[in-house]
């Protein structure tokens, strides 16, 4: 059975965000499985896209709410079997003010879709994420929010699709920005941030957690310790993460010179990604690691540091030159 | 003002060793929605009233709210609804929300399968705004002051204007510690069970086909030697990079190759920005 979907992705200056890439993946798939057709919406700038997309429109910008407008008609007039979005923060109200506008069914944290006896199938996390569930997903149509994991098929070189401009949504958020500030590392509470740096024992002194500052500024967080690097006085206590300190959940944790001690790591084993740089290829926190380091922190840190700091020179010339253009 | 938070419970089994034997607490993102809700009657008084879509396996958490501070409970159920889609969730918790409310708290997602559509569905709803990852919250002349976290270390603060729905940033639970006779009391208080409108269709559902085994964790050494054994380069791959379990564990490769090698994986990951 032929499927009509339609693709909501987003986009940037580095092109298209990598949660919606999986949304655009997905589609892609289901397109290609059951020999259907596919339309895309770019919320962004007009960027190359991968696949083979019938119609392809865009809007430079859009709050979720007329957002949800504008994906409302396109749904009305397409006659879609399935909406893929990706899950962000606008996608995640996009999707819920659309269930709520459309009456579609909405399949959460999907990992994958695949066609079984032409009933399409949604796999997702379930039971806290110990099993996959299998839905089997009925209804005429079905919006899908892709997790960014989810597997699809978004392969294949990227060109530009033949865009139709849609006018610009309104943007008339009710909420007005009164105050912005970039944190500096050391402002920045532990609770709050998305990226924690963390370091231990193996940093060996106080200087060592200046380097550590210097890769939190890079990536916009802040500086945690273990309990050793507190009570040595390298850092003050209510930096500490652990079972006497602080518990943290960011999206990347990264431990260096820490051992990873069951006191440390109950404060920070639920981050989304962790990386670990240890010299002793014993320590037990690689054991809870998505990123194994085997290595010396002061060798591999400064490294990382001029790496990261040429990407975001590169990156920052990406969106200068996006911006002059737009 | 009156404040509505978002309320949720999760089966815990080890509860059920405790001295109470309960089998369900409070979910950790509602508990970080209680805490806002809370911190704004401080600030700005006003009444904070719990609300949760549940089976009435679910009071004896919600009670624990109740004993962290919220003034009143509200819990709307019918069997229907225990499969029911989001849209219609949706529906039973705005017609559960009192009409002076000015404000709903939402935790990020609930930590079981919750996905975080819920808020925005609701919002949806009621015809309010809404306003994701809020760290903290003041009270204004008229409005609402909300700290919002932007990613990469931005700190965001909007004028909110009432009524709102606020979605609170997913950051650990706060802890509260109620006095003994205060969650005693707690315990002997009774929640208001609210009829959900048969009207309120429960939505499309889903069939579940099957489960089958959790995606595996996605573990990264860096890097195996080239000169190992494909057994061993395999070993090392699976395991991890666990030097505890047998594998050959491998240096970090000079001039920085390491480095660029975990740049990459991370911008693979979309945490840090990607190289040319």
């Amino acid at each position: 059975m032929g499927r009509r979907v339609l693709a909501v992705v987003e986009t940037g200056p580095g092109g298209v965000e990598r949660r919606s890439a999986a949304a655009l993946g997905v589609a892609q798939r289901t397109i290609t499985e059951s020999r259907g057709e596919g339309d895309v919406l770019v919320v962004g700038p007009a960027v190359a896209l991968t696949g083979r997309w019938a119609q392809a429109w865009h809007v430079p910008a859009a709050d979720a709410v007329a957002l949800a407008g504008t994906v409302t008609s396109l749904a009305e007039a397409g006659a879609y079997n399935l909406i893929a979005i990706g899950d962000t923060p606008l996608g995640r109200e996009l999707a819920g003010r659309l269930a709520v506008r459309t009456g579609f069914p909405i399949a959460t944290s999907v990992l994958g879709l695949r066609e079984r006896d032409g009933v399409l199938q949604a796999s997702r996390p379930a039971l806290a994420g110990t099993r996959t569930a299998t839905l089997a997903l009925r209804a005429p149509t079905t919006i899908a929010l892709v997790n960014a994991e989810a597997a699809g098929d978004a392969t294949g070189t990227p060109a530009l699709p033949e865009f139709t401009g849609l006018a610009p949504v309104a943007s008339a958020s009710p909420f007005a920005l009164v105050q912005e500030s970039r944190l500096s590392p050391w402002e920045m509470d532990l609770a709050e941030a998305d990226v924690v740096v963390a370091g231990g024992r193996g940093l060996g002194s106080r200087e060592g957690f200046d380097l550590l500052a210097e890769l939190a500024g890079l990536l916009g967080g802040t500086v945690g310790a273990s309990r050793v690097a507190v009570d040595n006085g390298w850092i003050p206590s209510a930096r500490q993460v652990g079972l006497t300190g602080r518990t943290v959940t960011p999206a990347l944790y990264i431990a260096c010179g820490i051992s990873g001690a069951i006191h440390h790591t109950l404060g920070m084993r639920g981050a989304s990604f962790i990386v670990a740089i240890n010299s002793d290829a014993r320590a037990p926190i690689f054991k809870i690691a998505n990123v194994s380091l085997v290595g010396d922190v002061h060798e591999i840190l400064p490294a990382l540091i001029a790496d990261l700091r040429g990407r975001r020179s590169s990156s920052d010339r990406r969106a200068a030159v996006a911006g002059a253009a737009g | 003002m009156k404040s509505v938070v978002l309320l949720r419970a999760v089966a815990d089994p080890e509860l059920a060793q405790g001295v109470w034997g309960d089998t369900c607490r409070l979910d950790e993102p509602s508990v970080v929605a209680l805490s806002l809700a809370l911190s704004l009657r401080r600030a700005a008084g006003g009444q904070v009233h719990g609300v949760a879509v549940g089976p009435p396996e679910w009071d004896v958490a919600l009670r624990e709210a109740r004993a962290m501070g919220v003034d009143g409970l509200t819990r709307a159920w019918w069997d229907d609804l225990a499969e029911a889609g989001i849209a219609a969730t949706a529906r039973v918790l705005a017609e559960a929300i009192p009409a002076d409310a000015g404000v709903v708290f939402a935790g990020s997602a609930a930590s079981d399968h919750g996905s975080g559509v819920l808020a925005a569905a609701l919002a949806e709803v009621l015809g309010w705004p809404l306003l994701q990852d809020v760290t903290a919250i003041e009270a204004g002349e008229g409005h609402l002051l909300a700290q919002v976290r932007a990613g990469g270390g931005v700190r965001q603060v909007y004028r909110a204007p009432t009524p709102v729905v606020l979605v609170a940033a997913r950051m650990p639970a706060p802890l509260f510690y109620p006095r003994l006779a205060t969650r005693l009391a707690a315990r002997r208080e009774t929640v208001a069970a609210r009829a959900v409108a048969h009207e309120v269709a429960p939505g499309e559902r889903f069939e579940l086909v099957g489960y089958g085994p959790a995606r595996p964790l996605t573990r990264q050494l860096l890097k195996p030697s080239a000169a190992a054994k494909p057994s061993e380069r395999l070993r090392q791959l699976m395991s991890g990079g666990m030097g505890g379990r047998g594998g050959k564990t491998l240096e970090a490769a000079p001039e920085g190759g390491i480095a660029r090698q975990l740049a990459d994986l991370l911008a693979k990951e979309g945490l840090v920005p990607a190289g040319e």
